[in-house]
């Protein structure tokens, strides 16, 4: 009867567990992906406002450091990989000024994002 | 390297951990749904060890619940014995009193060469030989052969047999069991007592004591068995 007691527990342990990690993960792919989204898409705005696109794209670095340590217990290493190179790539065009890749880049983060996100919720496509 | 090497002490903690909190059941495999979760424990529990891009979560969440969901079903199979029946299954009787039952044989898919191997295995030759044989819930067959196929015993012979029971084992490898103590009722200063009169050896030098139900002592020292420590 006691395992079956422990077995409970820790079911409800695993349960929440579980549930309050995606519900965090979720939360922090969200941050970054409203502040992904807040980059200009066309060069020439890029190119008239550097410095918000600057600012961008080191809170979006800065964001990103903090939070990797945490996805790397939670998400797989190849959707955290693709992330981490699109941020990365983002940060190094933006202060290059190449604002075509950054903006390239930055498509490729969102749809990195959008890939973690959607592994973390239970649908179809992500238990299949 | 040395992550993979981490990893591979913490899961195997985890593995022995889990295994032992799923209890004996589970490596007898009574069932086989627990042969089942013994192959996807081991597997759940390689991936991450030779895949580093694998985060150890991966395997330690399904590990855990694996063996959660075990104890639960087997505790459900406990109090509904229809749930029970419907997965595991009920024995079946492959031979009842020397004759074979074909319709349970095709049931079971078992061929005849099957269901002879599995006699020899258990030292019969001949299926009229055999009482019963009974196809268990863990895919073993029982095989209980007929009562004058089976060695006469005491009982048979009207012998006055002693009842010597099991060997209780009092100090293995110079420790002394509590255990052995308790179940034969063997006090501490009996072992002593005993000791005392065969060599005066102290436990330490004692390589194995046992005794059996019928409070026959067996005693083997260390320098018996080679080691003089």
């Amino acid at each position: 009867m006691k395992s079956v007691i422990a077995a409970a527990v820790l079911l409800i342990l695993t349960v929440v567990f579980c549930l309050s990690a995606a519900a965090r993960t979720v939360s922090e792919i969200d941050r970054l992906y409203a502040m992904t989204e807040q980059m200009p898409v066309i060069a020439e705005v890029c190119l008239t406002d550097t410095e918000r696109v600057r600012a961008c794209a080191d809170r979006i670095a800065a964001d990103w450091s903090r939070s990797v340590s945490y996805f790397s217990y939670v998400c797989g290493y190849n959707v955290l990989n693709r992330a981490d190179e699109a941020v990365w790539n983002l940060y190094a065009a933006v202060g290059a000024g190449d604002y075509a890749s950054a903006i390239q880049a930055r498509y490729q983060l969102l749809d990195a994002l959008r890939r973690m996100r959607e592994l973390e919720r239970i649908s179809l496509s992500s238990v299949f | 390297m040395t992550v993979i090497l981490v990893r591979l002490v913490f899961i195997y903690i985890l593995l022995t951990l889990t295994v032992r909190f799923m209890g004996k059941r589970q490596i007898g495999e009574l069932q086989m749904s627990e042969l089942v979760v013994a192959f996807m424990l081991s597997e759940l529990a390689a991936m991450p060890i030779t895949d580093t891009g694998i985060p150890l979560l991966y395997s330690i969440l399904p590990m855990v619940l694996l063996a959660v969901l075990e104890i639960l079903t087997s505790f459900a199979f406990l109090h509904l014995p229809t749930l029970s029946r419907l997965i595991t299954g009920v024995p079946q009787v492959v031979i009842c009193r020397g004759k074979i039952n074909r319709d349970v044989l095709r049931s079971c898919r078992m061929t005849l060469s099957e269901l002879m191997g599995e006699l020899r295995l258990n030292n019969c030759t001949d299926p009229s030989d055999v009482a019963y044989a009974i196809l268990e819930e863990n895919g073993r067959l029982s095989v209980i052969l007929r009562d004058k196929e089976l060695p006469p015993r005491a009982g048979d012979l009207s012998m006055q047999v002693k009842e010597r029971g099991i060997c209780h084992t009092l100090i293995a490898d110079g420790v002394i069991s509590e255990a052995g103590m308790r179940m034969s009722g063997v006090t501490f200063a009996q072992i002593c007592s005993y000791l005392k009169k065969h060599g005066n050896a102290a436990a330490s030098e004692v390589f194995l004591l046992t005794v059996n139900d019928a409070h026959e002592w067996n005693l083997i020292l260390k320098t018996e068995c080679g080691s003089g420590k």
